[in-house]
């Protein structure tokens, strides 16, 4: 439930940047529908291209979330709710949901979109997890900087947007290197499959190593 | 019941804490004195289960209530939804504190444009929506305007009737006015735990404003319209009252220049 609360809070605090993000996500959705339209074949290379706009929308979100566990460390709200019994993991735990609670169904709405449109259930898997993994990927990393740095506000905090981008850009040009399409598909299977994994361990990890005098200002 | 036995405690690998221990078994005001940086909110911090200790030992029965020196409120809401946010997470009524700390006129706020004072009421109004055990208050009154705190005051001490309320405060004359207990910590270590009676001078100052010059009468020297004079024993002052009087000499006002508490930090 607090989950719910965070993400409210993540929204109304910033109404220009939640919109501008939704309307960018927008944006990379027609042009990947264009494509789509324009090409009527589609290749497993255009899949990459594909995982642009899913993906966008969670890669930009995650620093709502980032930003609002730094405000609340800092005025110390998150040391009100352990002293209220909010074990800190949980508190952790909540801002990774709050974050997934967005990003997931946009993502996945995004991704049915396309799928829908390739008309492939094979392809729409694929993007599915990719665009998935790429956007949980970016939280647990960008939290845990932000929890172990002293001082709030610092250019490691969005370090999870950086890796996130980062994959997006190696799937792009590892689509230029690997020439077969088979090849294609394997990746983006196997390597969706296991970096979703990673994540979700990550998740699970990093919240076991939280301690309460690490959230307090 | 609250107890601390043999803690130690504090933040990464420093030790703020050692072993500091004290039990409290009657219900009252403990107000914690000490300089800046001696342990008080770390302190409060172990009490509350914020920080684990590095070793020791601590009791508590019934559940703890604590209000940090920050103000803990999400700045983007306004009061009122804030309050409805704290009261799903950790229970109680908004509409029971509203009135009690008068936050009628500020409800549609935005917090972050409150002032100070508005953020201290509300960040106290939500320590208030549950009922406790036990209350941490760091410094309660701080940044609250003269009536307000007074009433902050007055509701602390009918609290502390069945409750348990440790207290921070710099404000010693507020301390002595409503303590029952005076810890004193001094750099990590409980220097004093005594009731606040009992606590004695080592030098009594009064200042007195009469009608005539005090100067050829008595040893001290003038501090504004005060003349101001050291005494060995309290008792000493009604001994002064009738050589005044004797003389014919009017008495305005008479007042402790200085507070007991300050000893205890010095």
């Amino acid at each position: 439930m607090i989950s719910f609360l965070f993400l409210k809070r993540m929204i109304k605090r910033s109404y220009s940047t939640t919109i501008y993000f939704l309307i960018a996500s927008i944006i990379f959705l027609i042009i990947d529908i264009y494509e789509i339209v324009t090409i009527k074949i589609i290749l497993p290379f255009i899949l990459i291209s594909l995982l642009m706009s899913p993906s966008i929308f969670g890669i930009m979100f995650s620093s709502l979330t980032v930003s609002l566990f730094i405000d609340d460390r800092q005025n110390g709200l998150l040391e009100f709710l352990i002293a209220e019994g909010v074990k800190p993991r949980k508190i952790y735990y909540e801002y990774v949901l709050a974050f997934l609670l967005i990003s997931i169904p946009i993502t996945v709405i995004v991704s049915v979109i396309l799928g829908l449109l390739v008309r492939n259930l094979y392809y729409m898997i694929l993007i599915l997890v990719n665009s998935i993994r790429i956007s949980w990927m970016i939280i647990p990393p960008s939290l845990y900087l932000s929890y172990l740095q002293k001082t709030a506000g610092s250019s490691r905090a969005p370090l999870g947007t950086y890796i996130g981008i980062t994959i997006l850009l190696s799937y792009i040009y590892l689509g230029s290197i690997i020439n077969s399409a088979i090849g294609i598909q394997n990746l983006m299977l196997y390597a969706g499959i296991t970096i979703l994994l990673i994540a979700i361990l990550l998740t699970i990890v990093i919240g076991y190593t939280i301690k309460s005098e690490k959230l307090i200002p | 019941m609250l107890g601390l036995y043999e803690v130690s405690a504090g933040y990464g690998k420093t030790e703020v804490l050692h072993d500091v221990s004290f039990e409290i078994k009657e219900n009252g005001i403990y107000v914690l004195l000490g300089r800046n940086g001696a342990g008080k909110t770390t302190t409060l911090r172990v009490i509350a289960g914020i920080l684990p200790p590095f070793k020791g030992k601590i009791k508590k029965e019934g559940n703890i209530g604590y209000l940090s020196h920050s103000f803990a409120l999400p700045q983007e809401m306004s009061v009122k939804e804030s309050l409805e946010f704290f009261s799903r997470i950790i229970g109680g009524d908004p509409n029971n504190v509203i009135g009690r700390f008068h936050l009628e006129d500020i409800l549609d706020k935005r917090i972050s444009s409150l002032s100070q004072g508005q953020k201290k009421k509300l960040s106290l109004a939500k320590v208030f929506l549950k009922d406790y055990d036990i209350y941490l208050l760091d410094e309660p009154t701080e940044n609250l305007d003269p009536i307000l705190a007074s009433e902050i005051r007055k509701l602390i001490v009918s609290l502390s009737k069945s409750k348990i309320i440790i207290y921070t405060s710099h404000n010693l004359y507020e301390a002595r006015e409503i303590g029952n207990y005076v810890i004193v910590i001094d750099k990590g270590r409980i220097s004093l735990f005594k009731p606040i009676n009992e606590i004695r001078l080592r030098e009594y100052t009064i200042g007195i404003r009469a009608s005539e010059d005090l100067s050829k009468i008595l040893k001290g020297e003038y501090r504004g319209d005060y003349f101001v004079l050291n005494l060995n024993n309290p008792a000493e002052v009604n001994s002064i009252i009738q050589e005044l009087m004797r003389r014919n000499i009017n008495i305005y006002e008479i007042k402790e220049m200085r507070n007991p508490l300050e000893d205890l930090l010095r």
